[in-house]
C-alpha cells in the first residue's frame, strides 16, 4: 500500500457534513506523484474518514509524475478506479514536447496516462513510462 | 501604712488584669481553630453548592497551608444530549482567595456520549474555572478514544459550557482509520463537529481504494 501525504496552510474535518477540506499550499504527494492546489476537498462514504468517496483539488491545479508535468483548473480522484483526472485548459509538458488539451487521466493502479487531445476528444497522446 | 497598702492596691489590679489576659488567651485557645474550620465549612459549602449541578465527590479534604486540597475529587455532569462528562484529578488545590479555581495534578477528563465514541483526555497539571466550566492544560494533553483515536495536544482550553476546545501547541494525533496528523493548533466546535488544524501535515497510511 503506498501512504499518502497531505500539507496544507488550514485542515478541516467536518464531521456534521462527512468532509474535509484542505485550503492554502495543498500538497499530496505519493510516490512518483506530486500534486499541487490552493484547495482539495474530501467527501467521506458511510464509513467514515477511512471510507473517502472522492477527492476534487481546485485552483492551480499542477501534477507531476516521473514522465509528465502537467497542470489545470481541477483534478478528481477516484478511490473505485485509482483515477485521477485533471481538467479544463490541460498543459502537459513531457519528453515529447509541450501539448493542450482537455484532460489527462493517470491510472495509479497501472501508472499509465492518458491525454484526450482537441480535436473531438480524440487521442492524441498515450504515455505508458518505460 | 498607706504605703503598706498602696502595693496591695497595685497586686490586686495587677491580679485582675493578669486574670483578663488569661480568660483572652483562654479563648482564643478555642476562638482560632474554630475560625479556621469555619473558614474550611464555608469554602467546601461554596464548591459543593456551586456544583449541586453535577454530582461532585472525594475521598479526603485537609487544609494545606492556606490552601484546601481535595484529595480524588470526581465532579461528573450529563449534557442536554445526554452525554455523560467527568472530571476527576488525584488532588485538588483551591486557594480561599480564589475559591472558583481549582488546581489540579493527574487531571482525567471523559465523555461519553449516547451514542458514538467515548473520548478520554489525561494531564498531568490543569486548571479548572468552576463558575465559566473552562478547563485549562497548560501543558500536554493526552487524548484517546473508544474508536482508537490516540494523541497529544499542548496548550488546551476548553470552555466546557460552549463546547469548544482550542490547543495553540504542538497537534499530533493518530486518528482510527490509521491516519497521522501533526499541526501547529488545533480547534474543535462540538457544536457544529467541526476540527481545524493549522499548517496540517496528514499521512493516510494507504491510497485510497488502495487494497493490497
Amino acid at each position: 500500500a503506498e501512504p499518502v501525504n497531505v500539507a496544507a496552510d488550514d485542515f478541516t474535518i467536518d464531521q456534521g457534513n462527512n468532509n474535509a477540506t484542505f485550503t492554502g499550499n495543498v500538497t499530496i504527494t505519493r510516490t512518483g506523484l506530486k500534486l499541487w492546489a490552493d484547495k482539495v476537498v474530501v467527501l467521506y462514504g458511510s464509513g467514515g474518514q477511512s471510507d473517502i468517496d472522492s477527492l476534487t483539488a481546485t485552483g492551480n491545479v499542477r501534477i507531476k509524475t516521473d514522465s509528465q508535468d502537467a497542470t489545470g483548473a481541477k483534478a478528481t480522484f477516484d478511490p473505485d478506479t485509482l483515477i485521477l483526472r485533471l481538467s479544463g485548459n490541460v498543459t502537459v509538458v513531457n519528453a515529447q514536447g509541450k501539448l493542450n488539451g482537455p484532460e489527462l487521466t493517470i491510472n495509479l493502479k497501472t501508472n499509465s496516462s492518458v491525454f484526450k487531445g482537441n480535436e473531438g476528444g480524440r487521442v492524441t497522446g498515450v504515455f505508458t513510462p518505460q | 501604712m498607706a504605703s503598706l497598702a498602696a502595693p496591695i492596691d497595685d497586686r490586686a489590679a495587677l491580679y485582675a488584669r493578669l486574670n483578663r489576659r488569661n480568660r483572652l488567651v483562654s479563648l482564643l485557645r478555642w476562638l482560632v481553630p474554630a475560625g479556621g474550620v469555619l473558614v474550611f465549612v464555608v469554602l467546601l459549602a461554596m464548591i459543593v453548592i456551586d456544583n449541586l449541578g453535577q454530582r461532585f465527590g472525594y475521598s479526603n479534604i485537609r487544609i494545606d497551608r492556606d490552601n484546601l486540597v481535595v484529595e480524588t475529587p470526581r465532579l461528573t455532569s450529563t449534557g442536554d444530549d445526554g452525554t455523560l462528562y467527568a472530571l476527576s484529578a488525584r488532588a485538588a488545590k483551591v486557594a480561599p482567595t480564589q475559591n472558583d479555581l481549582i488546581d489540579m495534578e493527574d487531571a482525567v477528563f471523559t465523555m461519553t456520549p449516547p451514542e458514538g465514541a467515548a473520548m478520554q483526555a489525561e494531564a498531568a497539571s490543569a486548571q479548572f474555572q468552576t463558575n465559566d466550566q473552562l478547563l485549562n492544560v497548560p501543558g500536554i494533553a493526552h487524548v484517546t478514544s473508544s474508536e482508537g483515536l490516540d494523541g497529544t495536544l499542548e496548550a488546551v482550553f476548553a470552555d466546557l459550557m460552549n463546547w469548544t476546545m482550542v490547543a495553540s501547541g504542538n497537534v499530533d494525533i493518530t486518528m482510527p482509520s490509521g491516519s497521522h496528523i501533526v499541526s501547529d493548533g488545533m480547534t474543535y466546535d462540538r457544536q457544529t463537529g467541526i476540527y481545524t488544524f493549522k499548517n496540517a501535515r496528514v499521512t493516510l497510511v494507504s491510497t485510497p481504494g488502495e487494497t493490497e
